[in-house]
């Protein structure tokens, strides 16, 4: 922030010291002097014409940069998180498919590892700042269904005995939270 | 003056076991029916016993709902569930929103 700072006052110098060593240049040599018959008051509206117009557009620039910079790292948050419940959905059809007490555990510690980003997430709407809309709520609700198909019984069993409705219900979940999540990004970046 | 209540603290991690399993006896080790019989049920038996129980959820590999539902939807399918909200507390600095959902057990549990 200070660099830019210090950019924006060291154009502002120049054009404080450039501007009159222009003008008396220029009256000295090659304009007529009709031309160069600036008053005084006219040369000061021109810098703070100027000034102003340097200062709203570093203003206006640094907010949207803030802004962008925040739904950026929110961004970031709900990809990692969309990643840990692909990791999960993987790992939830290989389960159906061929259960065993690793990938049981697996499971389980990959989906507290989910729910600590989703809280994360979650606090950020409690941002007061946070002006853009993103029902944080449903995305609890959704990713308390997904854990509920995957590991309420038949999970832990010996075998686990999962339906093709089970299985079915678990894609359906999961599609439904991706493209949720997709939605959420999109939001971030819109005015 | 209100009463000041006792605490009993149970530490799950400490306590039971860092790698909770499922819902049965049956299907292994550290069940969610283990866990309901052996160190939630002793301190519900006697119906005037009013003391908070406090549980420390932290400190685990993670939990799965079979476990969760068994152990305090299955409490409150036996002792009520507004008696299981009024004097269990959970408590997790870890995962926060373990706490909503096990609360959402308990609330949604089948009352037979």
């Amino acid at each position: 922030m200070w660099n830019r700072l210090a950019i924006v006052s060291f154009i502002a110098c120049g054009m404080l010291i450039g501007i009159p060593i222009g003008v008396i240049i220029t009256n000295q040599c090659a304009l007529s002097s009709i031309f160069l018959e600036v008053k005084l008051i006219q040369l000061i509206q021109l810098l703070m014409t100027l000034l102003i117009a340097i200062f709203l557009t570093y203003f206006i620039n640094t907010l949207i940069n803030r802004d962008l910079k925040k739904s950026d790292i929110v961004c970031d948050l709900i990809d990692t998180y969309q990643n840990k419940l692909g990791d999960i959905f993987i790992l939830g059809e290989s389960y159906f498919q061929n259960a065993d007490y690793e990938k049981q555990r697996e499971i389980i510690s990959s989906l507290k590892t989910a729910s600590i980003l989703l809280n994360i997430i979650i606090e950020i709407k409690r941002d007061k700042h946070n002006k853009k809309f993103i029902n944080y709520d449903g995305l609890w609700n959704d990713f308390i269904k997904f854990k509920i198909i995957l590991t309420d019984s038949p999970f832990g069993e010996k075998p686990p005995k999962y339906s093709l409705e089970d299985i079915n219900n678990f894609e359906s979940i999961y599609k439904l939270i991706s493209s949720k999540l997709y939605n959420c990004k999109l939001k971030l970046y819109s005015y | 003056m209100e009463e000041e209540r006792e605490i009993v603290q149970i530490n799950i991690a400490k306590d039971f076991s860092t790698i909770p399993s499922s819902r049965y006896e049956k299907d292994g080790p550290f069940s969610g029916e283990e866990f309901r019989i052996k160190y939630l049920e002793p301190h519900f038996k006697d119906p005037k016993a009013n003391y908070f129980i406090k549980i420390i959820l932290d400190g685990v590999e993670g939990y799965a709902t079979s476990f969760l539902e068994e152990a305090f939807g299955g409490l409150a399918r036996i002792y009520g569930k507004q008696r299981c909200l009024e004097r269990l507390e959970f408590i997790s600095i870890e995962d926060r929103l373990l706490v909503e959902e096990i609360r959402q057990y308990i609330e949604e549990c089948d009352v037979e």
